[in-house]
């Protein structure tokens, strides 16, 4: 029940913003034919791709005629390549999701890694992490991705600079294209999530059923893994799922560094020259993995602390 | 859990270390060229797609119907024979025999009337260039007739170029080959390795005719959208070819990749386009338009605007055309009284308000050029905030009677087509000047000599009339890896494909 309505919500929201998208775009006053043609094209021939594109007909037609398609999964044809906008999607999803999600598994591993090792060793491990954290926290992403790339992949030529090799094509090369991007984005969610769960174990470890496990002769080992980190997870999750957010925003720019053919990249391009079935599809699509996420987050939420499922 | 993950990262950590293990080395020659573009092409179909760039991508899946040499000129490739009748309204090819398109059609004159037909239906500059063709019949299996409504002096040279490519004729008309051609090219495009828009990987076509002109077994065409990662993909050896900007070049340099310049065929200026003074009386003046031109200090232009990079003139044909006269250069120093003068025996001593598109987000030192030698005579710029989507539009409307512009053009038949003529579509204001459209009548029917003589009258007329006040023609900065040497070619913005040859040692 809890997961059809969460789902629910999320088809009117993918609904919304697919629409406010396409009247948005088109209040502009742009024109994209112009735009897709050149500037040497004539009058002729513009007025030819206009009527190509269907985009001689009333907005509210267009709308209802590209809704109707997309409903049935026809999200139509790139305006400027004539590239189906599903293969375009399907292309430049992996490297995106490759990043993100590479990105957040290192975060979390090593953030709460470094946070509970903050949270029980206290003194000045403890402070160093917090001065650390919030140092890292400043340095904007692309500048370490630039830094990165210069040293690693220009110097010392360990990886390589730009581009993204597909898993299916060699998972040995697509680590290596993906390891510098996936660094830069990680390390300001890193110490995000070190910094949330330094704290709540902190908490935790003060709490009264803490006490009572370690008087009944629980190893310390179990009183930590299985005891109080889970407790303290359920914060340091939902900040996962922010993260994921801000990770695909991020991702923007670590792809341009790279020349990553993301999904970011790929909304850049497309919204500045107007081609808007592409840039519908990736609305449509982003909004999708952020309910997808959020969903999982909340299962999660659910798995590890029992306490919430009710809610 | 934890421990899955910890033992993923392990197993990510050795996979790594193993792949990273071997680099680059040897000196035999490179079997695989790598080209950093920054657009992706527009279309694969014929006439779907622009005539500058694009040819990157198209260069090595297509034949053109000729092959232009390093000095412009047209010269055999799919057409062996060709000759005009004495009225140059009739064109007859004769092709060359055996070529077959990579899906087993022959490339025979049915082939070329297909796709000649079907590309001057299309609705990108390729397409454009074939405006003139009114009927293409085939003779035989290997001839052709190409009959025109007027004679036009670029055509063998444009189907030299991107109008000209040869796609099978079973692939035209679907969609598919906006995005997978099928030509008769030296390379096949290779789907499994190639995205669209992205990267496009190409093999060779082990049946190509003319094989020994395209010496690497590889070549892959990758998009970029970055400056800077072009600049670190050309220092990591992961591109062998990319255009880049003056301020990279002795970085680039430093680093060992081989820099050289070419023209890009590209006039900046101030457009004066209302000569007919619709909208502003006073450009209607040729003294006027006289004054604006030696308002303006060129050379500090190229030093302060463009870092001494291009040529400076006053000029809007090609410095590298036949047309160009470099005296013409001197006919409007930089002189302040003088241009005053002018505008006072024009009758605007006290100056005038020039409205004009607002450049300053994009072209933020060039508006401030123009402005200083604007108000310095007294003209008073009037800029109007511009929406970067429908700037263009708004100018082919005539909506504005000047703007600080740049055409690329590189023939001065194609720029006589392009702005010259009562309809042309960078003449939004439609001035008619019986001498200029004399001039350009006369080119049209003639050839070589007599043609290029034609043009030089044409671009004095031009000048003396100050259609224009152009400052800079720019140059084309392009950085090559060590491993492979660049021949650029006369009227082309870009090095063709078979001008990257692996370097001799």
């Amino acid at each position: 029940m809890f997961i059809l309505r969460r789902l629910a919500s999320g088809l009117v929201l993918m609904f919304v913003i697919s629409t406010a998208t396409f009247f948005l775009l088109n209040l502009t006053g742009q024109d994209p034919v112009r735009q897709v043609l050149g500037p040497v094209a004539s009058v002729e021939q513009v007025e030819a791709k206009r009527q190509q594109l269907g985009l001689d007909e009333p907005l509210i037609t267009q709308y209802f005629q590209w809704l109707g398609a997309a409903v049935r999964g026809d999200l139509g044809r790139s305006w400027f390549t004539n590239q189906p906008v599903g293969e375009l999607l399907s292309q430049t999803l992996p490297p995106t999701l490759s990043m993100v999600i590479g990105s957040l598994i290192l975060a979390a591993c090593f953030g709460t890694l470094i946070g509970v090792t903050a949270a029980l060793r206290r003194g000045r491990l403890d402070r160093g992490l917090q001065v650390a954290s919030t140092l890292v926290q400043a340095i904007p992403g692309f500048l370490v991705a630039l830094v990165l790339a210069l040293v690693f992949a220009v110097q010392l030529r360990m990886f390589p600079a730009t581009g993204f090799t597909a898993f299916t094509d060699s998972p040995g090369k697509w680590l290596a294209s993906i390891t510098l991007p996936v660094v830069a984005l990680a390390l300001g969610s890193l110490a995000s999530i070190a910094l949330q769960v330094r704290g709540s174990m902190i908490d935790v470890m003060q709490q009264d059923f803490v006490r009572t496990l370690r008087s009944r002769g629980l190893p310390e080992r179990s009183v930590v893994v299985k005891h109080a980190l889970r407790s303290a997870a359920g914060p340091s999750l939902t900040t996962v799922s922010l993260m994921f957010i801000v990770a695909i925003s991020s991702s923007v720019i670590i792809e341009k560094v790279f020349n990553i053919p993301g999904i970011g990249t790929q909304a850049n391009n497309s919204a500045s020259r107007g081609d808007l079935p592409v840039v519908l599809g990736i609305v449509l699509v982003t909004v999708v993995l952020v309910v997808v996420v959020n969903l999982l987050v909340d299962l999660a939420q659910g798995w590890i602390n029992p306490k919430v499922r009710v809610s | 859990m934890r421990k899955l993950v910890g033992i993923a990262a392990v197993t990510a950590v050795l996979a790594l270390t193993a792949c990273t293990g071997s680099s680059p080395g040897g000196s035999a020659a490179p079997t695989e060229l790598d080209i950093a573009a920054i657009a992706p092409p527009e279309s694969f179909s014929p006439g779907n797609f622009g005539t500058g760039p694009t040819a990157q991508f198209l260069q090595p899946v297509y034949d053109s119907l000729f092959r232009n040499t390093n000095e412009g000129e047209p010269a055999e490739n799919i057409v062996t024979k060709w000759s005009y009748d004495d009225a140059r309204t009739k064109l007859s090819l004769t092709i060359r025999e055996g070529v077959k398109f990579t899906d087993g059609t022959p490339l025979d004159a049915a082939a070329v009337k297909a796709n000649l037909d079907s590309a001057r239906k299309g609705t990108g500059e390729a397409g454009g260039q074939l405006r003139f063709i009114q009927e293409v019949a085939v003779t035989d299996a290997t001839n052709l007739m190409v009959t025109l409504s007027a004679p036009d002096p670029s055509l063998v040279p444009n189907l030299g170029g991107t109008a000209g490519v040869l796609a099978s004729p079973k692939a035209l008309g679907t969609p598919e080959l906006d995005t997978t051609p099928v030509g008769s090219g030296p390379y096949i495009l290779d789907a499994a390795k190639s995205q669209t828009g992205i990267k496009y990987t190409y093999t060779r076509n082990a049946d190509y005719w003319n094989a020994k002109d395209f010496p690497f077994d590889t070549v892959e065409v990758t998009v970029f959208n970055d400056n800077n990662a072009i600049l670190n993909a050309l220092r990591a050896g992961e591109a062998d070819f990319a255009v880049v900007t003056d301020k990279d070049a002795n970085s680039l340099k430093s680093a060992g990749l081989n820099i050289q310049t070419s023209p890009a065929y590209t006039t900046s200026g101030l457009y004066l386009f209302d000569r007919k003074g619709s909208l502003v009386p006073a450009l209607a003046e040729p003294k006027v338009r006289q004054a604006i031109n030696m308002a303006m200090d060129r050379d500090a232009i190229q030093a302060q605007v463009y870092g001494g990079k291009g040529k400076a003139t006053s000029q809007v044909f090609s410095s590298s055309s036949d047309a160009y006269i470099p005296e013409l250069d001197q006919k409007y120093p930089f002189d302040v009284a003088a241009a005053k003068k002018l505008l006072a025996d024009a009758g605007y001593a006290n100056g005038f308000t020039l409205p004009m598109p607002d450049v300053s987000p994009i072209y933020p030192d060039q508006q401030a050029a123009v402005t200083e030698a604007l108000t310095a005579i007294g003209v008073t710029p009037q800029y109007q905030p511009v929406n970067g989507q429908t700037f263009i539009s708004d100018l082919l409307a005539g909506k504005y009677p000047a703007a600080i512009f740049q055409l690329t053009s590189p023939r001065p038949w194609d720029f006589a087509q392009i702005a010259l003529t009562p309809e042309s579509l960078w003449n939004p204001f439609r001035v008619s000047d019986p001498t200029v459209v004399e001039l350009i009548n006369k080119a049209q029917g003639e050839t070589s000599d007599a043609q290029n003589e034609t043009f030089r009258q044409l671009n004095t007329y031009l000048v003396e009339q100050a259609w224009f006040a152009p400052y800079i023609q720019s140059e084309n900065v392009f950085a090559s890896s060590a491993e492979i040497t660049v021949t650029p070619q006369r009227y082309s913005t870009l090095p063709p494909l078979w001008g990257l040859t692996p370097s001799k040692k």
